[in-house]
């Protein structure tokens, strides 16, 4: 199991190179029009994401338990889900490839966190030993790699005449830019939910209560509020683009604060989670 | 949604006095002086259970209420609506390969007369957003019958101890009503399974309880509570250990029994009191040793307070002079606290969950279209109908009605 720790570190800082890589790549191929690079990148961000399981994996026999306790362990995964969202969209939908300009750095940027932190092993608390906390994170992760998404399509959108993004003949235009951050929130909405929920139920069979206005818990509620508040206010209130864009970083920048932040800032029932 | 987004966020960032985080609320105020006199003035250290909030949240729900009927509405009118008129012409076209397309999509023929046909897919897909307000509303109905109705107190028992009707708790939550299972009941034994770094890996208790005629036992343990005659009884994986049993004669010549608790520690390491145990005016604290770390004999015991102190050190048996009081170790044992908690069944609640799941996985991937045909002598005409995201699904109706993307436009 420590072989299987030390290799899986190594194996970890190969995913990354090959992510740095593949989003140097991007970026260069976009804003140089070289096809041939973006196509390059994507092809190492494939592979990257083959190391990158492997990795998790490694760490998942290792530590003995699913990649979703440290902060290492969840940016980890928050990256291996979001990269693997991204792949399967850009081989199943053409004219999704633009969206590799927003979401390889953002990818590289959350595995790095995750290696900057350092890979330090704990134990599973006993209170963490079930199917609602699988159930609970694994949702979650589905939840964040689609708020990125939803992100990346909002923020191409608001960018979408500066100097960058007009140069990337991938992006596609403002409306179809506009729907798909609409239906990944969607989606965000849909799992951060059902995420929630199966959260609620770990609690009540854990702490004896399912709801307790935790800070964690709170926060994650104003967030799912805030995708709902985005969501009606498209389909009720016909608001799009820019001011639907904006809307959606704010929804994306709250469940930042609620995943990330808010059990370092105040005290938590979810403290013992992602330290 | 907004008011309860705004004020909930609040009540995240300041620590709120009901939750009990007395002392993230003095660091809090301490740190943002300014903050705090506002806070106190607004009342903002209870916002989860003041009466706007709580006005607020039932504003929501009644809102939440009326959404869903008129969703409903909506809803069972698209449901039953007649088949759209179909308008535009596609010339030269004939049914058959578009029939076949469609199919291959996954379309299903839906009614069929000479020379129209009518096909759909995830025509259920109307009623996701009825689902998902219906699973919110039974949700929030019943967490809030859940949160007025549930009261809890902790029990304490040491092994072969049985509680009575009636006796007292640990502590309780609400005195003038504690949950009472109406049985005698009985802790049996408590297993902790740690990993070779002593760390706790699981926890159980095993419970009988006594219908009147014999004892039946059950389990109780982390993450798997015990549900018995409307009360939910809870192992929590802090609060046991070991005991030991003294008989202690006071300086007044008076004779005590008492269980003196220890908290199990992972490491295996020796363990402390948590406090002092006063007798007879004398006050004393301990200290565990069970892997004779420090000492072959495992119980050390001292005045209480005085750190300088050598603890009397005894074996079970044996007897000593502490603090002027006479102790004899009688025996160990061990002990656990049990959140008991007395609520209706949690299960409509986890309906109303798992139906806001399937609402909202139908709100994202049960998206209906219908497509109407109609053969005409100049070629067919054709009604196309997406309920939501509508522009998502135009290439789709291109591919199906053989049509390359935009030419409807210039038909």
């Amino acid at each position: 199991m420590e072989q299987a720790l030390a290799l899986e570190i190594r194996v970890h800082i190969a995913a990354l190179a090959a992510y740095a890589i593949a989003a140097g790549l991007v970026l260069f191929g976009a804003t140089m029009s070289k096809p041939r690079l973006t196509k390059a990148g994507h092809l190492v961000a494939l592979v990257g994401l083959g190391i990158h399981a492997a990795a998790l994996g490694l760490r998942w026999y290792g530590a003995g338990h699913g990649p979703y306790l440290t902060r290492y362990e969840v940016l980890s995964s928050n990256a291996w889900v979001t990269m693997a969202f991204v792949q399967a969209l850009r081989l199943r939908r053409r004219g999704s490839e633009g969206l590799a300009v927003f979401v390889y750095p953002a990818v590289l940027l959350l595995l790095g966190l995750a290696v900057y932190t350092g890979p330090e092993v704990k134990l599973l608390p006993l209170t963490f030993r079930g199917i609602w906390l699988v159930l609970h994170v694994a949702f979650y992760f589905v939840a964040f790699a689609a708020a990125i998404l939803s992100l990346g399509y909002g923020v191409l959108h608001l960018t979408r005449d500066a100097a960058l993004t007009s140069r990337v003949p991938a992006v596609p235009d403002a409306a179809e830019l506009d729907r798909e951050s609409y239906r990944f929130a969607g989606l965000t909405f849909a799992f951060w939910g059902i995420g929630m929920l199966t959260g609620a139920i770990w609690a009540y069979y854990s702490w004896g209560r399912f709801w307790g206005w935790d800070p964690v818990e709170t926060w994650s509620l104003v967030t799912w509020f805030v995708y709902g508040i985005y969501l009606h206010a498209r389909r009720f209130y016909g608001i799009r683009g820019r001011k639907a864009a904006l809307l959606l970083v704010v929804g994306f920048l709250l469940a930042v604060i609620s995943l990330f932040f808010t059990s370092f800032l105040t005290t938590s029932l979810h403290s013992e989670y992602f330290h | 949604m907004a008011f309860v987004a705004v004020f909930g966020a609040l009540g995240a960032w300041i620590p709120q006095s009901a939750l009990g985080n007395a002392d993230a609320l003095a660091t809090w105020q301490r740190n943002n002086p300014l903050m705090a006199r506002v806070a106190d003035a607004l009342g903002l250290y209870a916002i989860f259970s003041s009466w706007w909030f709580l006005t607020a949240l039932t504003i929501f729900a009644v809102a939440l209420a009326i959404a869903t009927v008129r969703l409903m509405r909506a809803s069972w009118r698209t449901w039953r609506s007649p088949v759209r008129v179909t308008r535009t012409l596609l010339p030269g076209a004939s049914a058959g390969p578009i029939l076949d397309r469609a199919k291959r999509a996954g379309f299903r023929v839906r009614s069929e007369a000479p020379g129209r046909h009518v096909l759909g897919r995830h025509g259920s897909g109307v009623w996701a957003s009825s689902v998902l307000h219906v699973g919110m509303l039974l949700s929030l109905v019943w967490a809030a019958l859940l949160l007025g109705t549930t009261t809890g107190a902790i029990a304490d028992l040491s092994l072969g101890e049985v509680r009575e009707p009636g006796a007292e708790y640990y502590a309780v939550e609400d005195p003038s009503d504690p949950p009472e299972l109406g049985m005698p009941w009985r802790l049996d034994d408590i297993e902790a399974v740690t990993w070779p770094s002593g760390v706790l890996k699981e926890l159980s208790a095993r419970l009988s309880f006594f219908d009147g005629n014999a004892w039946t036992e059950r389990t109780t343990s982390v993450n798997h509570p015990l549900r018995i005659k409307g009360h939910t009884i809870y192992t929590q994986p802090g609060e046991f250990g070991d005991a030991v049993l003294l008989r202690v004669i006071d300086a007044g010549d008076v004779e005590h029994l008492l269980r003196m608790d220890f908290y199990f520690i992972e490491d295996g390491q020796p363990t402390y009191t948590d406090g002092s145990y006063v007798i007879g005016g004398a006050s004393i604290e301990g200290r565990w040793d069970p892997n004779g770390v420090r000492d072959a004999r495992p119980l050390g015991l001292r005045p209480a307070g005085d750190g300088t102190a050598e603890p009397v050190m005894l074996a079970p048996g044996d007897m000593a002079e502490v603090a002027g009081l006479t102790v004899e170790f009688i025996d160990t044992t061990r002990w656990a606290r049990f959140i008991v908690q007395r609520s209706p069944s949690v299960t409509p609640l986890f309906i109303g969950f798992a139906i806001i799941g399937l609402g909202s996985l139908m709100l994202y991937a049960w998206i209906p279209r219908e497509l109407v045909l109609e053969e005409a002598d100049d070629g067919v005409r054709y009604s196309w109908h997406v309920a939501r995201m509508s522009r998502a699904y135009m290439s789709e109706r291109d591919a199906i009605l053989g049509i390359a993307s935009g030419e409807r436009e210039g038909l």
